[in-house]
């Protein structure tokens, strides 16, 4: 009897309340994140490099390829490259890009996201829907300085950058409105300060801008003052930070392309100050054609890497440093003479001795020879520091003054300072070290050579993904046939791979089961024996991914009735089995068994009304697993009906669109009366406010009764009158007052959510009420709000 | 009428050579040509580089400005050469074809094409002791005359 005063008390309340004065509610607005954008991926996720456990180093074939940039002998700085060749460059696509040389730094990348729309939430969204998909690539030219070009500020060196972005494609055309916005941060070593002179504000651009302006240029200075020792140098460390945004939803970013550069203040380099990309052995490009004023030294070093035994001193095993394509290539070390004049004197004396000794003392013949040393008496490998790994050799003057002006203009003009190491290029001219003619000349003759083959680092990827295989072929003579292959050397029965392009240097491979795979990158110039190298690649497990199709979320179910669970998976790993547990939320345990086609489809009974959350986990035979989850409603007729009337203290907060705090009422009679079809009403109303909703006698769509002793209610309502709004009445009908075995502990409760039926059927993308708004939908979680007043009722079924 | 200045240097040869250029203009004069065996010098767009008689030493070296053509310098040389080359910076520099500066650079006019007159002496002793000495100073000495042209 107290509860049937107390709910017609409230009953009165509610509709003295009304009021046509009262405005028009707001119009609604997205108080949730509507829509998402995924994680940034990026082309140089899946896969990860190690050192090679051959004889090899991990980036010979990083240096061969460099080499192919160069035009030996006929310039001694590469090209500048262009930004379609860094965008082209299969090397440039590393997570720290390439550096070509002191000058030229490419990276590039494919990054993309998806745009998705949230369906349901629970606490978060749990389930969304992919509405778009973007890629585009993002290629960045770094360009070395030296003051011998114009400078910003003449007080400063400076280095430039210039990305691009392209390739932009594109399936739904909203995401024209995605904004994407790149920096250029540049970190100085020690605290030197890394000053931005352009880029550092770049302003923000919608896909579309991009589209029509794909360029962006940064720039950095280095105040020389702050350099260290005597070049006064400077390090500094830069990466390039990608943020991605749609209006109204969540920001995703990345960082790519990490690298450094210095900035030096040394007077025996090119315009006695620069800033260079330095993390690399630069290449010295010199030319064998016969017409080479230095041909004669050049020969010479080719004999001392190629043909030492016919060099001098005679030495078991000799092995010169500086050549890229030796075994365990070793670099030369540049010696600035004023920092280290003992070790060039000393260099120049032993070599000196050994000409004497082997040429005779009067080996100069008045100036018309010279005594030729390699390695360099500039380098810290020269003649006194090989332990006799070093050859001199008598030459015309002139072929050796010609050598030593080479050298010297290719040190100042790359800004090699002392200690910088590089490695010696030999080739003919354009051909970047391959093609050309062999020759002889000064006591040397170039028999035709094998080529040089790097099957390059080991790499590891995930099964279904592409990894890069970035071998190098190096031949004097020309460019020879390449192929790759591979052999799986652990892996189940049917694992295989696909090369994408097996002929090239560089190629992707890609495997469908997790395993270790031998590749092989072959080398045929047609004269030599094929020559070949192996790197491994680990295939690693990649988990499955799947998604639920059906039942719909929200979908009601009768209590009794089938209900089907259609949910399909995919698998990067083709010869993966697969388990399915299902998880129905009715206290039954999971339900597990192998997966048939690649779906997790199942068929449930529920007994009782309730709101279900089924959630559905694929497992592979390695132990991955993907989960998905979906929530149903299902109502019983004869369960009960429910009556709930009260208030409850609605705070500021639960109402997004006009925050005001105050005495939420409500009312809800709600009954299927032995029918599939729920009659009643529901009614709500903030005091002193214009929310005001009501659902009229028709606006019930469903009603759970479970037999704990919760609530829920779904339907259409006018919102002061205006229509297309949805809510959701929650109910617990504590044991305090109700009835002994179908009751919540503790006092009755209730939630209500409001949402504009614009955004969809159901609550979750935008909330326009809720006090209750972090916790689920399913009524199991729904964490109502004690009542200051008024009940929340559930009657055993009674007659029509 | 005296010069406008004269300054002496020491600088390092190395492969025979040494260079005259402007330090802030490319390229550098050893990548433009070398001086033939019979020449002492040969100039680029930049600088000049001079062909020593001996190897890894310091040859005297002693540049005069002028404001005009001083004609041939008074006394014995075994050799003298001329060029024209610019220096747009207004800055020259003596230097090893390795970069070591010799000293100071030297302040020329910046519109003006340059004509320089090199003399030298002493390029036979130096080239006798190409095998069996280095790191020795003097014994080679040069006189190079600069203006503007």
């Amino acid at each position: 009897m107290r509860r049937l005063a107390s709910a017609l008390s409230v009953l009165l309340l509610l509709f003295s309340f009304a009021s046509p004065a009262q405005a028009a509610p707001a119009e609604p607005v997205p108080t949730g994140e509507q829509y998402r954008l995924t994680s940034l991926k990026s082309s140089q996720e899946a896969q990860t490099t190690r050192s090679k456990t051959a004889t090899t180093t991990a980036d010979q074939a990083e240096t061969v390829h460099r080499g192919q940039y160069a035009q030996t002998g006929a310039s001694l700085r590469a090209p500048s490259t262009t930004i379609e060749e860094c965008a082209a460059d299969e090397w440039a696509d590393r997570s720290g890009g390439f550096v070509i040389d002191h000058f030229n730094w490419c990276h590039t990348v494919v990054y993309s996201t998806e745009l998705e729309v949230c369906q349901i939430r629970i606490f978060v969204c749990v389930r969304s829907q992919e509405i778009g998909d973007i890629s585009w690539r993002m290629t960045t030219k770094g360009e070395g300085w030296d003051a011998t070009q114009p400078a910003t500020d003449p007080r400063y060196s400076q280095i430039s950058f210039t990305t691009r972005i392209h390739d932009i494609q594109t399936d739904n055309v909203m995401l024209d409105a995605m904004v994407l916005q790149l920096n250029l941060v540049c970190d100085g070593q020690n605290g030197v300060p890394c000053l931005h002179n352009l880029g550092d504000d770049v302003e923000p651009r919608p896909i579309a801008e991009w589209k029509q302006n794909s360029d962006t240029v940064f720039r950095f200075q280095s105040d020389p003052a702050y350099g260290l020792g005597s070049d006064r140098i400077s390090w500094f460390n830069f990466h390039i930070k990608s943020t991605a945004s749609y209006p109204a939803a969540n920001t995703v970013t990345d960082e790519a392309g990490s690298n450094g550069y210095r900035c030096d203040e040394a007077t025996y380099l090119q315009g006695d100050r620069g800033c260079v990309f330095d993390r690399v052995s630069e290449l010295f490009p010199m030319a064998m054609d016969e017409y080479q004023n230095y041909r004669k030294a050049a020969l010479h070093i080719y004999d001392a890497m190629y043909l030492p035994q016919k060099t001098r001193p005679p030495l078991e095993g000799k092995k010169v440093a500086g050549n890229p394509f030796a075994d365990q290539p070793q670099p030369l070390h540049r010696i600035y003479e004023p920092y280290d004049p003992t070790i060039v004197r000393d260099n120049n004396n032993e070599a000196v001795r050994t000409c004497r000794e082997w040429w005779g003392a009067d080996y100069s013949q008045g100036g018309q020879f010279d005594c030729d040393e390699y390695p360099f008496k500039s380098t810290y490998q020269g003649a006194s520091q090989s332990n006799g790994h070093y050859s001199a050799r008598v030459i015309d003057g002139s072929d050796n003054s010609s050598g030593g002006a080479v050298l010297g203009a290719w040190y100042e003009s790359q800004r090699i300072l002392h200690d910088d190491p590089f490695f010696v290029l030999l080739g003919f001219t354009g051909t970047g070290g391959g093609g050309g003619g062999g020759g002889g000349g000064g006591g040397s003759e170039i028999p035709d050579s094998a080529p040089t083959v790097n099957a390059g680092e080991d790499i590891a990827t995930d099964e279904g993904a592409p990894g890069t295989l970035r071998g190098a072929v190096h031949d004097f003579e020309g460019t020879p046939s390449t192929r790759w292959s591979y052999r799986v050397t652990s892996g189940r029965d049917g694992m295989s791979c696909t090369l994408s392009a097996p002929e090239r240097q560089v190629t992707r491979i890609t495997c469908n089961d997790e395993g270790t795979v031998e590749v092989t990158l072959t080398a045929d110039d047609g004269l030599n024996a094929p020559v070949s190298d192996r790197a491994t690649v680990t295939v690693r497990n990649a988990p499955p991914s799947v998604k639920i199709t059906g039942p719909d979320p929200w979908q009601v179910f009768k209590a009794g009735a089938g209900v089907n669970l259609t949910a399909p998976f995919t698998d990067p790993g083709a010869l993966d089995t697969h388990n399915c547990s299902v998880r129905w939320d009715d206290g039954e345990g999971a339900d597990t068994y192998a997966a048939e086609s690649h779906t997790c489809n199942r068929q449930h009974t529920f007994e009782h009304a309730g709101m279900y959350t089924i959630s559905v986990t694929v497992t592979d035979d390695a132990g991955a697993e993907d989960t998905a989850t979906t929530m149903i409603v299902v109502y019983d007729p004869e369960a009960g009906f429910a009556n709930a009337d009260g208030a409850f203290t609605s705070a500021a907060s639960a109402w997004a669109a006009q925050p005001t705090a105050g005495s939420m009422s409500f009312h809800l009679a709600a009954n299927y009366y032995h029918t599939d079809t729920v009659t009643g009403t529901a009614r709500a109303y903030l005091a002193n406010t214009d929310l005001r909703l009501d659902a009229g006698n028709k606006g019930l769509e469903w009603l759970v009764v479970t037999p704990d002793g919760k609530v829920a209610a779904r339907g259409k309502a006018t919102v002061n009158g205006k229509s297309g709004y949805g809510f959701v009445y929650y109910g617990y009908d504590g044991c305090t007052t109700g009835r002994p075995g179908q009751c919540q502990p503790g006092a009755d409760r209730f939630r209500l959510v409001i949402w504009p039926l614009s955004s969809g059927d159901h609550p979750g993308n935008v909330t326009w009420y809720d006090n209750r708004p972090e916790a689920g939908y399913d009524v199991d979680v729904t964490e109502p709000q004690d009542l200051t007043s008024g009940a929340v009722t559930i009657h055993p079924t009674t007659g029509p | 009428m005296p010069p406008i200045s004269r300054l002496q240097y020491a600088p390092r040869v190395d492969h025979r050579m040494f260079v005259l250029l402007d330090p802030r203009r490319k390229p550098s004069p050893q990548e433009e040509g070398l001086p033939e065996d019979e020449e002492i010098l040969s100039a680029g767009q930049h600088g000049v580089v001079f062909r020593s008689g001996g190897d890894l030493f310091r040859p005297a070296v002693t540049i005069e400005r002028w404001a005009a053509d001083p004609g041939v310098a008074e006394g014995e040389w075994d050799e003298t050469a001329e060029a024209s080359f610019a220096a747009p910076s207004g800055r020259l520099r003596l230097r090893s074809i390795m970069g070591e500066p010799a000293g100071p650079d030297l302040e020329v006019e910046v519109e003006a094409l340059l004509r320089i007159r090199a003399h030298t002496r002493g390029r036979g002793e130096a080239m006798e002791r190409l095998t069996l000495e280095t790191d020795y100073t003097g014994v080679e000495e040069w006189l190079i005359q600069l203006w503007p042209a």
